[in-house]
């Protein structure tokens, strides 16, 4: 398809696409050529104000008291948790001294309730796994998604020896200029950098050696990448 | 948002209040069911408490981020069929519907915004306002709306897109005259 086409396809498909009305193969069509074209992106961004007033015509309906209770319930009992994941992570550990966690402040409470979710997932898989394949070989672990945007996205790490590869399928391209970065976290020491990639459907290596009771981590990074995670992650897979 | 991010549910609370009739409002119109609207609002205030970090305020207010977070899961809950059905039983028993109370002035500045987004949408041509209601409220994609009204595929496009430049060039218009 010639670019100019192209360009004229997707000036045709926005009012579509900020519907949210295209399949997903014209959706990420549309999304590869905004990425690359200013005057789409502009217009875009000038019909996209017409879209976000959209849920304000809907007829405005009290909620029933026992939502917020519902809610407030589950949030109470994680900040309790986040809490007291936070309070025991700034307590000083017997010798030899712990190396200070690099997660930065805001992202370390709600990573530890991740990782305890992810956890219970991995275990479960995990014992599944040993059940059939005894322990040996290849093993498959399916990962935890931590970010609920992307609840479409199946992750999963394949594990061999030492050697791991995560596979995915249906993960959205990050923004411009940010990759997806890989990190092995093992014991309670900081995640390490493992390779960045950028990919859709497909599977990339974790460069680094992976042992059982690693933790490891994909976040979104600026640049090429970072030398401590910067972003929540979006996904964990506990080995 | 910066407190929800770390943890802080007293924080999660006050966006709770500020926001949880448009999104129940949102989730009832494309549910068209309490119960669907209540499921869909519950995961999705449950899914913002637990990634507030992931908000970027450069990109938007957090109602137009928590609205968003909405409109994707109900649109997936009736994309996953199991809604059809209870909307259509439910849009025949309007009954239990209850209208928000305007209980504080930004109440009333929220009824006086839906009026307004009710009269852009009413000046759309009728085949432009079923396109884009059929989408964003049905959760259609332009393949089953251009089925549905037998209409070729690109007209149905066209539709949509003239729809919001339509309601975009009134915006424009509604803000000028406000200045």
């Amino acid at each position: 398809m010639s670019a100019e086409l192209e360009h004229r396809e997707c000036a045709d498909s926005l009012g579509a696409y900020l519907l949210g009305a295209l399949p997903e193969a014209e959706r990420a069509r549309v999304q590869r050529h905004l990425a690359g074209c200013r005057e789409c992106r502009a217009e875009l961004d000038w019909l996209r104000p017409a879209v976000d007033a959209l849920p304000a015509s809907a007829a405005q309906v009290e909620p029933p008291p026992e939502l917020k209770a519902r809610v407030m319930e589950v949030v109470e009992r994680e900040a309790e948790l986040l809490g007291a994941a936070g309070e025991s992570a700034d307590r000083p550990a017997p010798p030899p001294p712990p190396r200070r966690s690099r997660w930065p402040l805001t992202l370390a409470p709600r990573s530890a309730l991740a990782l305890a979710a992810a956890c219970v997932v991995v275990v479960a898989v995990f014992a599944a796994l040993l059940a059939t394949l005894g322990g040996s070989a290849t093993r498959t672990l399916r990962a935890h998604i931590t970010n609920p945007a992307l609840s479409r996205v199946q992750a999963s790490l394949r594990v061999r020896g030492s050697h791991a590869e995560l596979q995915v399928t249906g993960l959205p391209a990050p923004a411009s200029n940010h990759v997806e970065e890989l990190w092995v976290m093992r014991g309670g020491g900081p995640p390490s950098p493992a390779g960045t990639f950028v990919l859709g459907s497909g599977s990339v290596r974790v460069a680094r050696p992976v042992h059982r009771g690693d933790l490891v981590l994909v976040t979104v990074e600026p640049g090429r990448g970072s030398t401590a995670p910067t972003t929540q992650p979006i996904m964990t897979v506990r080995i | 948002m910066q407190l929800v991010a770390g943890g802080d549910a007293r924080a999660f609370e006050v966006v709770y209040e500020r926001h949880s009739t448009a999104v129940f409002s949102l989730a009832y119109r494309i549910c068209g069911h309490r119960a669907a609207a209540e499921e869909v609002a519950q995961d999705a205030f449950l899914a913002v408490w637990r990634s507030g970090a992931r908000y970027d305020r450069t990109r938007g207010s957090v109602r137009t981020w928590l609205l968003g977070v909405v409109h994707n899961r109900a649109i997936d809950a009736l994309r996953r069929d199991v809604l059809h059905e209870r909307r259509r039983v439910a849009s025949e028993q309007a009954a239990d519907r209850v209208e928000a109370p305007e209980r504080t002035e930004a109440e009333a500045a929220r009824r006086e915004e839906a009026r307004s987004v009710q009269a852009l949408i009413g000046q759309l041509p009728d085949d432009q306002r079923r396109v884009v209601e059929l989408a964003y409220f049905g959760g259609f994609t332009h393949e089953q709306i251009a089925q549905m009204l037998d209409a070729p595929l690109g007209t149905v496009k066209g539709r949509m897109r003239l729809a919001l430049e339509q309601m975009r060039a009134s915006m424009d218009t509604m803000e000028e005259v406000a200045l």
